[in-house]
C-alpha cells in the first residue's frame, strides 16, 4: 500500500471537508469551556490572572487532545477493518470483487458530493444515536472532552474517510489497516489546525469551493481502488490494458530471460516500488519457470498474482513459479491490490 | 416567552458533521432550546423563543458558516 498517496489524500482532501467541519465543533467546545473558565475567574476572590503560558496551554491542550483522541480511534478502526478484510478475503476472486465493489461505491459517494444528477440522493448519514453521542461530547465541560470528541468523530463517516476505510479493509492486514488510517489522520491534521481551529468562519467560507475539490479527490480514490480490482480481474478495462491498447506494446525486455538445457527461466525483480522489468519477453513452447526475485519487497507487492493464483513472496529471496509450456500471447501479473502490474509477452 | 418550532431548509451540507455544526451553532444562540438538523432531508427543526432571537439571526449565524438556510414554516 502506498502510504504517501494516503497522506496526500489526507492533506489535500480530508482537511478541507469533514475534518474542517469537526474543527468547528471543537472551536465551539473550546469557546464554551473558556467562557466557563472566565466566569469562574470572575468569581475568584483572590483576583489572580493566568499567565500567557497557561493561556496558550488552554488553547493548545484541547486541540492536541482532540487530535490524539481522533488518531487513536481511527488507528484502532483501521486495525479492525484490516483484520476484518483479512477474514473476508477468503479467496483472490472474493477480494477482487470486494475491491471492485468498494471502488464503485466510493465513486458513487464522490459523484454525490459533486452533486451529479442521479447520485445526489446517495448520502451517508450516521444513526441518530451516534450523532447524540458526538453532540454530548461537543457540549461537555469536562477536561477530557476534546479528546472524547476526537474519539467520537469516528462515528461520523463522510466520503473521504469512507474511501480510506475501504482501502484499510482491502489491505487485509490489521497492521496495514492501522497504518493507512493513522497516516490519513496525520495528513488531515495540518489543514484541520489552520482551517478548523482558527475559526469556524475560516473553515466554512472556503468550504463551498473546496467541497468540489473533495468530491474530485473521492472520485479519484474510487477510480484508483476500482482499477486495482480490474487489474486483478485481468479486465481489458484496467488502466494498464487501456494504455497498452492505445500506446501499443513497448519493446519487451528479453535480457531477463535465459534458456538452458531446454528449460526457460525469466526473472522478475520485486522491490517495494513494484516489479521490473515491466515488460519481459519469453519464447513459446519451452518449459518455463518464472523466478520472482524479492529485494526488499514490501506491502502488497509481496502478494504476487498471475494466472488467477496468488503467491506470497518473501521480503528477500527467489520464488519460482512454474508457467508450464507457454503458448504465444500475453501473461499479465499484478500485486495483491492491483496497484503494481507487469506483462510477459510470449512469442 | 413565546416558544415556536421553526423548520428551515438548509443547503450546502456535505456530511453528517455539517448537521452537527449547525445544531451546535444554533444551540449557542440565546433563546434556542433545541435544534435537530437532518443532513439527508436538508432540514433543521429549531425550537426558539422568538422574543429573544428572531429567525433572521438564526439564518445569519448559519450563513456565516457557509450554509444557506431559509425558513419553511413555523
Amino acid at each position: 500500500m502506498n502510504l504517501v498517496a494516503v497522506l496526500l489524500t489526507g492533506l489535500l482532501a480530508g482537511g478541507i471537508s469533514c475534518a474542517a467541519v469537526q474543527g468547528g465543533l471543537l472551536t465551539g467546545l473550546i469557546t464554551r469551556q473558556h467562557a466557563e473558565r472566565q466566569t469562574a475567574a470572575a468569581n475568584d476572590v483572590t483576583g489572580q490572572t493566568r499567565s500567557w503560558k497557561a493561556r496558550l496551554g488552554d488553547d493548545l491542550a484541547p486541540v492536541g487532545g482532540f487530535l490524539a483522541g481522533k488518531l487513536a480511534a481511527y488507528t484502532a478502526l483501521g486495525a479492525l477493518l484490516g483484520a476484518l478484510g483479512g477474514v473476508v478475503q477468503l479467496s483472490l476472486v472474493a477480494r477482487t470483487w470486494l475491491q471492485i465493489g468498494a471502488g464503485l461505491l466510493v465513486i458513487c459517494f464522490g459523484l454525490a458530493q459533486l452533486g451529479v444528477p442521479g447520485f445526489r440522493a446517495i448520502v451517508v448519514q450516521p444513526p441518530a444515536s451516534w450523532m447524540r453521542v458526538v453532540r454530548k461530547r461537543a457540549r461537555s465541560q469536562a477536561a477530557l472532552a476534546p479528546a472524547a470528541l476526537g474519539v467520537a468523530t469516528v462515528l461520523l463517516p463522510c466520503g473521504v474517510t469512507l474511501s480510506v476505510e475501504a482501502l484499510a479493509l482491502a489491505s487485509g492486514s490489521p497492521w496495514q489497516g492501522a497504518a493507512i488510517m493513522a497516516v490519513f489522520i496525520v495528513g488531515t491534521s495540518p489543514l484541520f489546525a489552520v482551517l478548523g481551529y482558527a475559526a469556524r468562519k475560516a473553515a466554512t467560507l472556503w468550504r463551498g469551493r473546496l467541497v468540489a475539490a473533495t468530491g474530485i479527490a473521492v472520485v479519484a480514490m474510487g477510480l484508483f481502488t476500482l482499477n486495482g480490482g480490474l487489474e486483478l480481474a485481468g479486465s481489458p478495462l484496467a488502466a494498464s490494458r487501456i494504455v497498452e491498447a492505445f500506446a501499443g506494446t513497448a519493446t519487451a525486455d528479453a535480457s531477463a530471460t535465459t534458456v538452458a538445457d531446454g528449460h526457460q527461466q525469466v526473472v522478475v525483480t520485486a522491490t517495494e516500488t513494484g516489479y521490473s522489468p515491466h515488460l519481459a519477453q519469453i519464447r513459446a513452447g519451452i518449459p518455463t519457470t518464472l523466478v520472482v526475485r524479492s529485494t526488499g519487497a514490501a506491502g502488497c507487492v509481496r502478494g504476487f498474482v498471475i494466472g488467477g493464483n496468488q503467491t506470497i513472496l518473501p521480503e528477500s529471496g527467489d520464488t519460482p513459479i512454474d508457467l508450464g509450456i507457454p503458448k504465444p500471447g500475453t501473461l499479465h501479473y499484478a500485486c495483491a491490490m492491483g496497484m503494481y502490474t507487469g506483462t510477459i509477452t510470449v512469442t | 416567552m413565546s416558544i415556536e418550532t421553526v423548520v428551515f431548509r438548509v443547503e450546502g451540507m456535505h456530511c453528517g458533521s455539517c448537521s452537527m455544526l449547525i445544531d451546535d451553532t444554533l444551540e449557542d444562540l440565546p433563546g434556542v432550546s433545541d435544534s435537530q438538523t437532518e443532513f439527508k432531508a436538508a432540514r433543521s427543526t429549531v425550537k426558539l423563543d422568538t422574543n429573544r432571537t428572531g429567525t433572521r439571526q438564526l439564518i445569519d449565524a448559519i450563513a456565516a458558516l457557509g450554509y444557506t438556510m431559509t425558513a419553511q414554516r413555523s
